[in-house]
């Protein structure tokens, strides 16, 4: 099955690293505008959210291009935009409900995450694992091992407070 | 007849002077502008060139979008160009007079038959324009007049060539002077004759491809307050269609206009449209052009839709903030 880009925004301390990575992989520049990947901040809380195109499965940037040079790659399990079809319209960056669509300026077209041809950099060079290329299954196994571990401490700590009782 | 007289000796000299005087005019004011306006400029001399071939070799990327109506108009331009050089009886007076210059002449019923489709499709263009409902809107007088200005000598030319007309007075004294004031006509509005980009107002989403396709910078579009607004270089253009091609909509048209002042303006950006720009929600950044939006509506209607690229991603933060777990502690604890 086709792996994904798990973000698991609890682990990200919004150091940009991801960012860099990714504008130097795809446009050789090390600059943070041009990259796919976007850590949005709240400082104030502390909590940092790196926010990346989701590869839907009925993509509404797909559905949306008027000359059909948006497809879905179900190997690598990713949206691609075929650039000798593109028109640069940008119909896609105006629909993006995540707004993971930006247009670059300077080449003059729609840039996307496409995780890289299947080895995405951003998870390579995160630091604290909060980017993780996974299959969609372990996602939730790893979260249904999470929600048990909470159950059964608050069952734990139930148990206690009844002992006291 | 002095008036025919007129036409046949002055006149003629004055528009065959004024013709080769605007040809040499609009080359060096098309290169300079070429060389001027060619996009990028590390790659500017290949860039020019490869621009100044495709004038030389008129391929039309827009073909594949209309095939036949391409390949008629291919035929009926290489017939306007070919016939009133290389007809006989054009190349004879060219021989009788003071220059006697002569060059090889066409076959008589091949230049019939040029002359015969020639006028077949200037019919054929004129009964499209005004039967199809699409062509009919955008249809302005002067691309009818533009049809009938190329017709005339020709029409002029097939009748007195055959002498069809001859037992009518009238006709017998005037189509040889007729003949040629039309003839005159049409050199000196070939002079004038440029190529515009046309959007139609009513399905142009003002999305710029055409812009970023465009191989010469002819068109532009700049975004000043609420307003796209885009510009065409009539003298820049090397009629490539690459517009037309692009346009999702079918919006763009290449077509004919003459016009006294823009051969004058040399590089005078022309205003040909202008679109609103919609505004995000939430910061009020100019995101995407009203007409695309209301496209986009008529598929999706979100509220997100509302909201600029940055401002979705925030949005959709602010989400996962709230349904977070550990932030749900954060906030007990700080409770």
């Amino acid at each position: 099955m086709a792996k994904a880009l798990y973000i698991d925004y609890q682990k990200c301390t919004g150091c940009r690293l991801c960012e860099l990575v990714c504008a130097v992989k795809h446009d050789g520049i090390s600059n943070p505008t041009r990259s796919r990947i976007k850590v949005m901040k709240w400082e104030a809380e502390g909590l940092y959210i790196p926010m990346s195109c989701q590869q839907c499965q009925d993509a509404p940037c797909l559905n949306v291009c008027p000359v059909k040079a948006i497809s879905r790659d179900e190997e690598l399990g990713r949206v691609v935009v075929d650039y000798d079809v593109c028109i640069g319209c940008r119909s896609c960056v105006a629909v993006c409900p995540f707004g993971a669509m930006n247009f670059n300026v300077i080449d003059k077209k729609v840039i996307k995450c496409d995780l890289c041809d299947g080895d995405p950099q951003c998870v390579r060079f995160c630091d604290v694992n909060a980017l993780e290329f996974v299959s969609p299954d372990e996602i939730s196994i790893g979260k249904k091992r999470d929600a048990a571990g909470r159950l059964s401490k608050a069952g734990r700590e139930a148990g206690v407070l009844l002992a006291e009782l | 007849m002095y008036f025919g007289s007129f036409v046949e000796g002055p006149l003629l000299k004055v528009v065959f002077l004024a013709f080769c005087i605007g040809i040499i005019v609009r080359i060096v004011f098309f290169i300079t502008s070429l060389v001027k306006g060619s996009r990028s400029v590390e790659k500017k001399v290949p860039y020019f060139l490869i621009n100044l071939m495709r004038v030389f070799i008129p391929f039309h990327s827009a073909v594949p979008k209309k095939p036949l109506y391409a390949t008629l108009r291919y035929i009926f331009h290489f017939c306007l160009f070919v016939v009133p050089i290389w007809l006989a009886g054009h190349v004879s007076l060219w021989e009788e007079s003071s220059l006697e210059w002569h060059w090889v002449s066409l076959p008589d019923e091949w230049s019939d038959w040029m002359t015969l489709i020639v006028l077949g499709l200037a019919l054929f263009f004129i009964v499209r324009r005004v039967v199809i409902k699409k062509n009919r809107q955008n249809t302005s007088i002067a691309d009818y007049v533009i049809i009938i200005i190329a017709a005339l000598p020709f029409l002029s030319g097939y009748f007195l060539a055959h002498g069809t007309l001859d037992g009518i007075s009238f006709f017998s004294d005037k189509i040889w002077t007729m003949h040629i004031v039309s003839g005159e006509l049409m050199i000196v509005a070939t002079i004038f004759l440029f190529c515009r980009t046309r959007m139609n107002i009513r399905t142009c989403t003002g999305c710029a491809s055409c812009v970023l396709s465009c191989p010469t910078g002819t068109l532009e579009s700049k975004d000043s307050g609420h307003v796209r607004t885009f510009y065409y270089s009539h003298y820049q253009c090397i009629c490539c269609a690459s517009c037309v091609f692009t346009c999702p909509e079918n919006a763009a048209e290449l077509r004919h206009e003459i016009s006294l002042k823009r051969f004058a303006q040399a590089m005078k950006k022309q205003e040909i449209r202008s679109v609103e720009m919609e505004s995000c929600q939430k910061c009020g950044a100019l995101y995407v052009p009203e007409p695309l939006m209301d496209k986009i509506h008529k598929t999706y209607a979100h509220e997100y839709l509302g909201l600029c690229s940055n401002c979705r991603k925030e949005s959709r933060g602010d989400y996962l903030k709230k349904i977070s777990p550990w932030h749900r502690t954060l906030k007990s604890q700080s409770a």
